[in-house]
């Protein structure tokens, strides 16, 4: 019968709940689908910037990735490559051996960025296959070079003309060679696309002078949640021998751009609840109020205030839940929907978002636990309304409560 | 013993532009089992003194002794749990719960006293037969007139079978006949159960049947006559 | 008249108008100073990148974005430099020869734009010689001095006064092989930017590349913002012949990002007023309920229901605007207050370098923001107004006289 009460209170004024209800129910919408929408885009990002370049974790000499130095190479042999791979979780390595040089073809001469790839192990990572847009990909025999498509049309060079690189090579040693171009390959960031040059590993420990040796070796995990696992027995079963550094390390860029829009996100969200935990006490305390009289025959006829208060506490909770739940419940077909549908983005965004390597495309996250953590948020801003009441009963006088 | 000792009881009201005296030094015992009209013009302090007697107010002056205990000294909660297992209310301006229904209503007091269901349904469903509502047990509130909500109301202060009832103008919207039945049935309950009944009223109808008529003049007793001694 | 009664209307339940009112100031401050800290980042964001490189328009020979060839320079660049000084609502010009190197070190090798100033030109167009963190900015008369950024230092392993090796093709085709002395490490808040851009000066720049007086890019300063439009205008048509762009099209993610927090804070806006349109439709249907009774008898008496209409419409929009009004002036004024003290972000500081901003944030809203505000304000009003007012329209005089 208490119970009743609360829910009959409630539709007392059908429309004056419906519309706190919807209040409700509208926060947590928003709420999911704009988290949704942020989580959603910071893991694809992730996974993409990942994909793309460095792997989640990577594997380096001491000291090379603050000088990118041919110096600070390491042997990582056959033994210790099938140990790694044999570690859970972790789904492919790939060796790399990557140096800046000039490179020439007749009169024109750059600088760009040798990379020492092995053609199977990198295509199986960052699909550079997908990018060819003329020639071959590159084989395992002692074939010639793949080139970023700007930069070869700088170098006005086609399929079949030879390239000569020109540089420094392992301990200062003068780097040389002349390899015909293979393919041409596309990048959508136009610093890469202006300076990338792939060959085999054996071609450019050759042309550097490092035999045997690599600057990194880019690992890729199934899931992102095993990374801290991982990087826990790699460092254990590689020693103090080379650095481990995460793709956190390796792109701050990435990581500090998702903090501070994360934390944009959050301050819009913080404000939303300000708003709607304004409208709801508002309503809240209108049912208060409205119902002074009634509160005050009920303690007259002896009624417990602490009786009464769950009383329009449980009516708070009601709207609460009504809002929340069907918010939540609502958000879900929203969200699934973008998940399978993202949004692609348009206009003067696309290129900005092209930078950073990644798809102008808005993902959405299905993870559950947001539904449920903006659902509790905004259920417990909305329960904290109910303060109001209590503290109204807890101060009632019933005489002059009847007389109101 | 008597039932209800009020010593020297006044309540002043501060509130207002100037203080208004609303009861003036009251003494009156009301033993077990009276059937007590309070009568007086409007303004009078009626209803006042009755909220005073039922701890809904505190006096400013004197003490509302209920079986010799000062209820003064009672704990908020404790004033309360007394309101609910010893006295009934009728209020003047009935005051019922807008979202239950007559019979709700009378249960809801049962409920609140910790009576079974099937026990509650019964009284509530006998008492409204009785107030003469037997057809409209499932009506709210708002869809009952005046004098129909009265007789809700005086069902409720029943239904909790209190020591004592105070009854604010029970009868004040009543046709003679429902007044009548309504005072047949408090004379019952008088009886049966030695109910004592204070009654605030100008209805003659309840006058001539009080065992006692207290007159109140500006907040103080101007005649008190009958009462058994 | 009606509005004073609108006024006193509002004011009858102090609490439930107060909240209302407070929920709008609330929404709207945090909004406005969230926006406005947006805008000052953006805006700090776009003055980072004209005072560190791009200026406010630049001037290439047409094709010069897509190839920079060293041969591509502008024709008749000194004459044109001359020229633009005189052209009004120019403050500084400077001419830049540029040429795509590397530099390297004992250690490593990096890809580096070799850029060729005049000092004193320079000076007065972008702020370089105002980041040094050591040295000076060509103040001595060695030979061949060049500043470096501290990033690159830092990877080249190389210190003030130390020799580095830059190797860049000259205009002939020829490879050149020139050592510089470091004589000042400047530092930006953009890390790649210091990485990949080395200062000489161009009289040094030009004998090494034996080479006639040549200039690949003239970077203009205006003397205001307001005017850019203008000698964009006055430049493009006089030098038909050359690409002319201003830093939007030069940097268009800049530009982007920058525009981007505007609408960014709108849509915050919308949200908030969205939700704020729930709270006020509550309360002002409550409003009406209260006085159903008074709004019966002033219907029964022979009120129009226009009248009736207009006087709802009239409190719900009175309401909304004091919120509102309180909101922008409580908003106003701590945007003005911060705009002149500075937010100090040097908690986030690294992470606001990545994104190549200053980190003392001046947050400002533009003035249009202000006007069109109090109209998104009436126009929320006028929405929640409708439902309340509708009610009070078709109140029934008799059941509303009888009501309890
Ligand atoms: N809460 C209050 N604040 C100020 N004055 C009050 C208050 N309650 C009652 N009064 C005053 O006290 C006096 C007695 O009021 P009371 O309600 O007891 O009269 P009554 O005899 O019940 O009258 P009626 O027959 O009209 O119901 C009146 O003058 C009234 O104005
Ligand atoms: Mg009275």
């Amino acid at each position: 019968m208490y119970l009743s009460l609360s829910w009959r209170n409630l539709w007392r004024n059908k429309k004056r709940t419906i519309i706190a209800a919807t209040s409700v129910f509208l926060a947590v919408l928003v709420a999911v689908v704009m988290r949704s929408m942020q989580n959603g885009s910071y893991a694809y990002m992730i996974r993409s910037s990942v994909k793309f370049y460095t792997g989640y974790l990577q594997v380096q000499g001491k000291g090379y990735w603050e000088n990118r130095s041919l110096d600070r190479s390491i042997v990582i042999d056959e033994k210790q490559q099938k140990e790694i791979l044999q570690i859970p979780h972790i789904t492919s390595i790939v060796p790399r051996l990557e140096a800046f040089s000039l490179v020439s073809f007749e009169k024109v001469t750059k600088v760009a960025q040798i990379t020492g790839i092995d053609p199977e192990a990198e295509n199986n990572m960052t699909d550079l296959k997908k990018r060819l847009v003329q020639g071959n990909y590159l084989t395992d025999m002692p074939g010639g070079v793949l080139i970023a498509q700007g930069l070869a049309n700088m170098l006005k060079i086609g399929i079949g003309d030879s390239v000569v690189l020109y540089g420094q090579g392992y301990h200062g040693v003068i780097a040389a060679a002349r390899l015909p171009v293979a393919g041409i390959v596309k990048f959508p960031i136009a610093k890469m696309n202006n300076a990338m040059v792939f060959l085999t590993l054996t071609n450019a420990q050759n042309t550097f002078s490092a035999y045997g040796r690599i600057t990194s070796l880019a690992i890729m995990l199934d899931n992102i949640k095993n990374q801290a696992h991982v990087y826990n027995s790699l460092s254990s079963m590689l020693g103090g021998q080379y650095t481990l550094m995460t793709w956190q390390e390796m792109m701050p860029d990435l990581v500090q751009g998702i903090e501070l829009d994360n934390a944009s996100g959050l301050i819009m969200l913080i404000i939303l609840y300000i708003v709607i935990a304004f409208g709801i006490f508002g309503t809240v305390m209108m049912m208060t109020t409205e119902r002074a009289k009634e509160f005050g025959v009920l303690v007259s006829v002896g009624m417990q205030k602490t009786r009464l208060i769950w009383v329009t506490t449980l009516e708070t909770a009601f709207l609460a839940f009504l809002g929340a739940i069907s918010g939540a419940v609502f958000s879900l077909p929203v969200i699934t929907y973008f998940h399978y549908h993202p949004i692609p983005i348009t206009g003067n965004a696309a290129p900005v978002f092209e930078l950073l390597g990644v798809k102008p495309i808005f993902y959405f996250s299905t993870d559950p636990w947001l539904l449920i953590n903006q659902a509790i948020v905004v259920l417990l801003i909305a329960l904290a309304t109910a303060l109001y009441p209590i503290f109204f009963i807890k101060q009632l006088q019933p005489v002059q409560a009847m007389r109101s | 013993m008597p039932l209800i000792e009020l010593k020297n009881l006044s309540k002043t009201y501060n509130t207002t532009a100037f203080p208004v005296q609303a009861v003036k030094n009251v003494n009156l015992q009301i033993k077990k089992q009276e059937f007590t009209a309070i009568v007086g013009p409007s303004g009078s302090g009626k209803t006042t003194l009755l909220n005073l007697i039922g701890g809904l107010d505190k006096p400013t002056g004197g003490s509302v002794f209920v079986e010799e205990r000062d209820i003064a000294t009672l704990k908020a909660n404790e004033l309360i749990d007394f309101r609910l297992h010893h006295i009934g209310f009728v209020f003047q301006a009935y005051n019922l719960i807008p979202v239950f229904t007559a019979k709700e209503n009378v249960e809801f007091i049962m409920l609140l006293q910790g009576i079974s269901k099937t026990i509650r349904d019964k009284k509530a469903v006998e008492l409204l037969n009785a107030v003469g509502l037997g057809e409209r047990i499932d009506s709210r509130p708002s869809q009952l007139s005046g004098g129909q909500q009265q007789r809700v109301a005086v069902a409720r202060a029943l239904a909790s079978r209190p020591n004592f009832v105070l009854a604010d103008e029970p009868t004040a919207n009543l046709d003679s006949h429902t007044a009548e039945s309504l005072l047949d049935l408090m004379e019952q309950l008088n009886k049966d159960y030695e109910m004592t009944f204070v009654f605030s009223t100008h209805d003659p109808r309840v006058i001539k049947r009080a065992h006692r008529v207290v007159t109140l003049e500006d907040g103080a007793i101007k005649f008190d006559v009958g009462g058994k001694n | 008249m009606i509005t004073s009664l609108a006024w006193k209307n509002i004011w009858r339940n102090k609490k439930r108008s107060l909240i209302i009112i407070l929920a709008t100031a609330l929404g709207l401050w945090g909004c406005l100073l969230a926006g406005a800290i947006w805008m000052g980042w953006g805006e700090s964001m776009v003055d980072t990148a004209i005072d560190r490189d791009l200026s406010n328009i630049q001037i290439h020979k047409k094709g010069y974005t897509q190839n920079k060839e060293a041969t591509n320079f502008i024709p008749d660049g000194f004459r044109i430099i001359k020229e633009t000084q005189s052209i009004a609502g120019v403050k500084a010009v400077s001419g830049r020869t540029l040429i795509d190197g590397m530099a390297s070190s004992p250690i490593s090798t990096f890809g580096v734009k070799i850029v060729g100033i005049v000092p004193a030109q320079a000076k007065k167009v972008t702020d370089i010689y105002n980041r040094l963190v050591e040295g000076n900015y060509f103040a001595g008369n060695g030979r061949n001095p060049i500043v470096i950024g501290k990033k690159l230092a830092d990877r080249l392993g190389l210190k003030l006064h130390s020799k580095i090796v830059l190797s860049f093709q000259g205009l002939d085709g020829s490879l050149n092989y020139a050592a510089l002395r470091i004589v000042g490490i400047y530092k930006t808040e953009s890390s790649l930017f210091d990485q990949s851009n080395v200062f000489m000066q161009q009289a040094d720049l030009l004998r090494l590349l034996n080479s006639k007086p040549i200039i690949h890019e003239i970077a203009i300063r205006t003397e205001s913002a307001r005017i850019m439009p203008q000698v964009y205008d006055a430049l493009k048509t006089k030098y038909a012949h050359l690409a002319v762009q201003t830093w939007k099209e030069l940097a268009p993610e800049v530009a982007f990002t920058s525009a981007a927090m505007e609408s960014f804070t709108y849509i915050f806006l919308g949200i908030i007023l969205f939700a704020l349109l729930f709270g006020i439709t509550n309360t002002m249907l409550m409003a009406v309920m209260e006085r159903i009774r008074e709004l019966g008898v002033l219907i029964a008496l022979g009120m129009k229901k226009g009248k009736v209409f207009a006087m709802i419409l009239l409190e719900t929009i009175l309401l909304s605007i004091t919120g509102g009004v309180a909101g922008i002036v409580i908003g106003g004024l701590s945007i003005a207050y911060f705009s002149h003290t500075g937010i100090d972000l040097s908690a986030l500081a690294s992470s606001m370098e990545t994104f190549g901003t200053s980190t003392l944030l001046h947050p400002f809203l533009p003035l249009d923001m202000y006007i069109a505000l109090p109209v998104m304000i009436v126009i929320t009003a006028t929405i929640s107004a409708v439902l309340p007012a509708w009610k009070a329209v078709h109140i029934q005089p008799s059941a509303a006289i009888r009501t309890y």
